[in-house]
């Protein structure tokens, strides 16, 4: 890669800093063999800025418009969303959810005394620490791994390509 | 900027239902999505296919269009996915720079031009076949940024890549372009470029 005619190729373009563009400066200013390949450089950019556009054939612009005419009239996205429509099914599911509580209210006997169900958090974990659940613990391990693995391989197969 | 307003100003006509308004949009742009075209299919009668075949796309998906970028960059890169998959589909292979068929042969001008405007026009033909023997992907990038007028950004958008990665690719393809034409001009490089 070469670096001088990247240097002079981004001041060109104008993607240096202003520290940058000074010391380019000074370098077209007293290095000849520099300003040389400035110039030329400078010359094949402003080419490529002038040349002409290819101008396509004089029924390019009758042919597009006979397909698109027989294509479906576009339509602005935000229009295609009917906002009554979202707020009905909300209003719908908001109206069961309501009906749904009053109903249980309505049914349920308040006068009894309420009092907490009785949670058993005992915990025997010698029960579930057998071969069979260690071996399932290691399959689902091994197939966590290979995806995981597998993302891996992929993301670098994508950057490469 | 103008432009850009102007060419919102007639999406949205499009999309109220003038479809008419699509033509203006479509001469606006077709020699810049043609001439793109052509950095791709290298004959014009490719070319047109995958202009045309832009056009329509970017018809039928105008409404998607979010209207925070420029509608040319979206256009174009339009043109990059149509291009590609034209030339996945012909499988066109890239022409060789000892091809006899790429001898170059400048046209004889006419006698009605002056000196200067001669040689001025047989450096853009120069340019022009470098261009062509350049690899599709790096004569889309230089054509994007010298003639489409968009920034680094907006090419990357467009080529959906990062910024960082058009800037090296286009300073690659300027260097590759700069060995075509050494290899088109010879000895006549100092005198042309």
């Amino acid at each position: 890669m070469s670096t001088i005619e990247e240097e002079i190729l981004n001041y060109i373009d104008g993607n240096c800093s202003l520290a940058e563009k000074t010391i380019i400066e000074t370098k077209i200013a007293r290095d000849k063999e520099y300003n040389l390949l400035y110039q030329s450089l400078l010359v094949v950019s402003q080419q490529l800025i002038e040349l002409e556009f290819e101008e396509p054939s004089m029924s390019f612009t009758r042919n597009v418009m006979d397909k698109v005419n027989l294509e479906l009239k576009p339509v602005a996205m935000q229009t295609k969303i009917n906002h009554k429509i979202i707020y009905g099914i909300g209003a719908l599911f908001i109206c069961a959810i309501l009906f749904i509580l009053g109903y249980a209210i309505a049914i349920s006997n308040l006068n009894k005394n309420f009092s907490m169900p009785k949670l058993n958090f005992s915990f025997a974990i010698h029960k579930y620490i057998n071969p069979t659940s260690l071996k399932i613990f290691l399959f689902l391990d091994l197939v966590l791994a290979l995806i995981y693995l597998d993302a891996l391989l992929r993301k670098g197969t994508f950057k490469k390509t | 900027m103008h432009q850009n307003e102007t060419d919102l100003a007639l999406i949205n006509a499009v999309l109220v239902g003038q479809t008419s308004q699509y033509e203006v949009l479509v001469k606006r742009h077709q020699p810049f999505v043609f001439t793109l075209a052509m950095r791709f299919a290298k004959n014009r009668e490719d070319a047109e296919e995958i202009a045309q075949d832009c056009f329509v796309k970017a018809y039928r998906a105008l409404g998607t269009f979010k209207q925070k970028a420029k509608f040319s960059t979206w256009l174009y890169s339009i043109t990059y996915t149509s291009a590609m998959t034209f030339l996945r589909k012909k499988k066109l292979t890239t022409q060789s720079i000892n091809d006899d068929e790429n001898v170059l042969q400048i046209a004889n001008s006419g006698t009605n031009f002056d000196a200067n405007l001669i040689e001025k026009k047989s450096a853009y033909v120069y340019l022009n076949h470098a261009i062509t023997l350049l690899l599709p992907d790096d004569a889309a990038i230089i054509t994007l940024f010298y003639k489409g007028e968009q920034s680094l950004e907006e090419i990357a958008q467009a080529l959906n890549m990062e910024a960082k990665t058009v800037k090296v690719k286009l300073f690659r393809a300027r260097l590759r372009l700069k060995d075509k034409l050494k290899y088109l001009l010879k000895d006549e490089v100092n005198e042309l470029i």
